[in-house]
């Protein structure tokens, strides 16, 4: 898709500092779970999972 | 006169001309039975009417002309039809068309009415003229004239395909971090380790470099673009569902070069498979674009000298 508008649905992350704006924020304890969890979302919400490299991902509907 | 003649031949001819520029192949797009019956009967009804005008002029008939222009009308309306049904279908197209796609393919339909048209109506001013000499001979000048008017629109008609403005080569899928990478082009943020894995084991990639700034241009359109992963898409197959986005093939140029890249996951996973099918994929008549022609661009520029090292 060509699509220039991307819409986050969610965030899922290992860091606890996250403040959630908006958007909202997985909690995940270990590394496995957040691709676990994340996974899982995006096969929920139909989204593609991007890596923030930050410790964050998000889950963006295109 | 005789106009019956003129008029039957001329008819069959110009339906005839439908008939031949009805393909169906790997498309499937016109559908089979449906959509050949629909395209059939507006052919033949196209045909009737250019049949019939010179006769009708002939005959002193100037109203039976004037028909021609209502049916210009009527077949307006097959652009529109066609465009509502393919945009109506867009949504179910895991890799969809693009919407330059859809008026391409619209415009190509309502054109081939008028082709249909033509075709008829010279066929039938060739009977008419012939008329003075016999039916036979009536008949056989517009036969023959139907047929010439068919062989001429055919090499007409054919458009260019990527493979005449662009050279493909197959290249690697890369990852640069979470970034889908092809000859240096980013394509996209795949998050998932597994995704990447995916691409890496089973996706294939091709470079298209455009021969001249024009072709860069046409390549530029996000029409096009869009085009050729859908062809693709369709003719290789892709392993996506509608639950892994990240999946979905995407065509990106890089700015510097005009090059495009287009990296996927196929069914078929055949390099040369791969180049041929991008190769195939129509250039867009409404896509085109012809900046050299207006002389602004100097000629090392033009052919996309000193671009990339080239």
């Amino acid at each position: 898709m060509s699509g220039a508008e991307g819409r986050i649905v969610a965030v899922v992350t290992c860091s606890r500092e996250v403040a959630g704006g908006g958007v909202p924020v997985f909690f995940a304890h270990t590394e496995q779970e957040r691709e676990q969890v994340a996974r899982l979302l995006a096969k929920i919400l139909r989204g593609t999972i991007h890596d923030l490299q930050n410790g964050a991902y998000v889950i963006v509907r295109h | 006169m005789d106009v019956v003649a003129p008029v039957a031949v001329g008819t069959a001819a110009g339906t005839f001309a439908r008939l031949l520029l009805l393909r169906r192949d790997y498309r499937q797009f016109p559908s089979y039975p449906q959509g050949y019956t629909i395209h059939l009967s507006l052919g033949f009804i196209a045909s009737a009417l250019g049949a019939i005008a010179p006769p009708a002029i002939a005959t002193g008939d100037l109203a039976a002309a004037s028909f021609l222009a209502l049916a210009a009308t009527q077949f307006r309306e097959v652009r529109a039809v066609e465009r509502e049904s393919l945009l109506n279908m867009e949504n179910t197209e895991l890799v969809p068309r693009g919407t330059a796609y859809i008026e391409g393919i619209a415009r190509v339909f309502e054109a081939r009415n008028y082709l249909a048209m033509l075709t008829a109506l010279l066929a039938s001013l060739a009977g008419v003229l012939g008329a003075a000499f016999g039916v036979g001979v009536s008949a056989g000048a517009a036969a023959a004239t139907g047929l010439v008017a068919i062989l001429l629109l055919q090499g007409l008609m054919s458009g260019q395909r990527i493979g005449d403005i662009a050279r493909v080569e197959p290249a690697r899928v890369e990852f640069e971090g979470p970034l889908l990478t092809v000859a240096g082009v980013q394509i996209m943020n795949v998050g998932l380790e597994e995704s990447r894995r995916r691409y890496m084991e089973e996706g294939l990639a091709v470079i298209i470099r455009p021969k001249d700034a024009n072709a860069r241009a046409t390549l530029a359109n996000l029409g096009q673009r869009q085009a050729i992963t859908h062809e693709v898409a369709m003719l290789l197959g892709v392993k996506i569902e509608v639950d892994e986005p990240e999946f979905t093939p995407i065509a990106r140029q890089n700015p510097a070069t005009g090059e495009v890249v287009l990296a996927i996951v196929p069914l078929l996973k055949n390099e040369q498979a791969l180049v041929r099918a991008v190769e195939y994929v129509p250039v867009l008549e409404g896509t085109v674009r012809k900046p050299v022609a207006s002389g602004l661009w100097p000629p090392d520029l033009a052919a996309l000298k000193g671009v990339d090292g080239r």
